[in-house]
């Protein structure tokens, strides 16, 4: 009787463990091709704007066309195209006012060839942030770093929220204490040190007792101590 | 990177670079120009500099802040991002083995502040040479950068002693962290 529990028990085990551990291996076998993807994604986007750097005039219209199809992507990809058109407004107007005032019209062109080269050096790194997610770029980059800093890298993001919270307390406090810090008040750039010193010195002795906190515990469980380490999820 | 610096100074130096890229997308928003990027970098760059006291810990917050950057996908992103907080903070550590211990802290911590400014305004100066700009405007800009930039990164380096003041005050510079004397 016992035996044929045990059987029964096996057969349970097996039936139910085999879909999962496919859906598993699958589910590893995404993330590896992702993980590619990604690390081919940001060689291709050094490359391109290096070019932007080193290509001969004539052949700009190439690497036009390339970030054209990448700005298409990236429209597709639903990215923010707000921070490029800041940037090629501020650029256009820096750099084609500065060559207005010191060269008259003559060479309009030239100043027009440099923006264009600018928009290019910085069109590929837009492309990777907006297409690509957070968590992939870091899985890229764990790769290339000692564990330690990869721990320090992910500890960091994960702290964002609890930085920002306490940031808002620290601020509403001092409001409530009667410091200069309202919106209002800061319109007065008299008023930005104290800013400084109300909320960001003592976020940042926050920051300090805090890592002093996260490496204690860190160490009593004896993080850095074996060769071999555990990651999840799934790589 | 230093195997020299404990998980406690690691993470302080973490948590650093992370404040300086959060505040520099927030204030990117509100203000949008450039120059006060130098004033958070060399004031989140000199405080870990101060609470750890070695060689290297400001080339660290740098490369830190840049990975963080270009994962939170802050600024341009990419390699550039990682480029303009990286070489500052190169140039300070470079600055940092000639200056050693030669003056008082606040003098040290300026002329660190103004090396740094100085590379950060090279970096942007190479680039334009490199995209083909004419080279009067390139060293047009360059100055007007180099004064902006080290303007704001002195700003930044006098804030430093307070805090590190403050942090000895509430026993928690590490033992070998630097303190105002």
């Amino acid at each position: 009787m016992i035996h044929l529990k045990s059987a029964k028990r096996d057969k349970y085990t097996l039936t139910d463990l085999t879909p999962e551990k496919s859906t598993l291996n699958n589910a590893i076998l995404r993330s590896k091709q992702k993980l590619i993807l990604c690390s081919a994604a940001i060689a291709f986007s050094i490359v391109l704007s290096m070019s932007a750097f080193l290509v001969l005039q004539q052949h700009l219209g190439y690497l036009l066309l390339i970030n054209t199809c990448l700005l298409v992507h990236a429209w597709f990809c639903q990215a923010k195209l707000a921070p490029l058109i800041k940037l090629f407004i501020f650029q256009s107007l820096v750099t084609i006012g500065l060559y207005v005032l010191l060269y008259g019209q003559d060479r309009l062109f030239e100043a027009v060839i440099v923006v264009t080269r600018i928009i290019l050096v910085m069109l590929p790194s837009w492309w990777l942030a907006s297409t690509q997610s957070s968590h992939q770029i870091s899985q890229v980059l764990s790769l290339l770093l000692p564990t330690k800093w990869a721990f320090v890298v992910t500890t960091s993001i994960k702290v964002l929220p609890f930085i920002g919270q306490e940031a808002r307390d620290i601020y509403h406090i001092q409001c409530l204490r009667g410091a200069r810090i309202t919106p209002k008040a800061l319109m007065n750039p008299i008023n930005w040190y104290e800013l400084v010193k109300c909320v960001l010195f003592p976020l940042l002795i926050q920051l300090l007792s805090l890592s002093k906190h996260i490496a204690h515990s860190a160490n009593q469980r004896h993080f850095d101590k074996s060769s071999t380490h555990t990651h999840w999820p799934l790589n | 990177m230093n195997s020299r610096f404990n998980l406690h100074h690691s993470l302080f130096i973490g948590f650093c670079a992370t404040l300086l890229v959060v505040i520099k997308s927030m204030l990117r928003m509100k203000l949008g120009f450039s120059g006060h990027s130098m004033f958070l970098m060399s004031l989140f760059y000199l405080v870990c500099y101060g609470a750890t006291n070695k060689v290297g810990s400001i080339t660290l917050c740098g490369l830190l802040s840049g990975m963080l950057a270009m994962i939170l996908g802050v600024g341009k992103g990419g390699l550039f991002i990682l480029l303009k907080f990286t070489l500052p903070a190169i140039a300070m550590d470079i600055g940092l083995l000639f200056i050693g211990t030669l003056f008082s802290l606040k003098v040290r911590l300026i002329l660190l502040a103004l090396i740094g400014s100085v590379a950060w305004a090279l970096k942007s100066g190479v680039q334009d040479f490199l995209v083909g700009m004419d080279i009067n405007i390139v060293l047009l800009q360059f100055g007007i950068n180099c004064l902006s930039g080290g303007a704001f990164a002195v700003l930044g380096a006098l804030l430093v002693p307070l805090i590190l003041k403050r942090l000895d005050a509430h026993d928690l510079l590490m033992k070998n962290g630097m303190r105002d004397k």
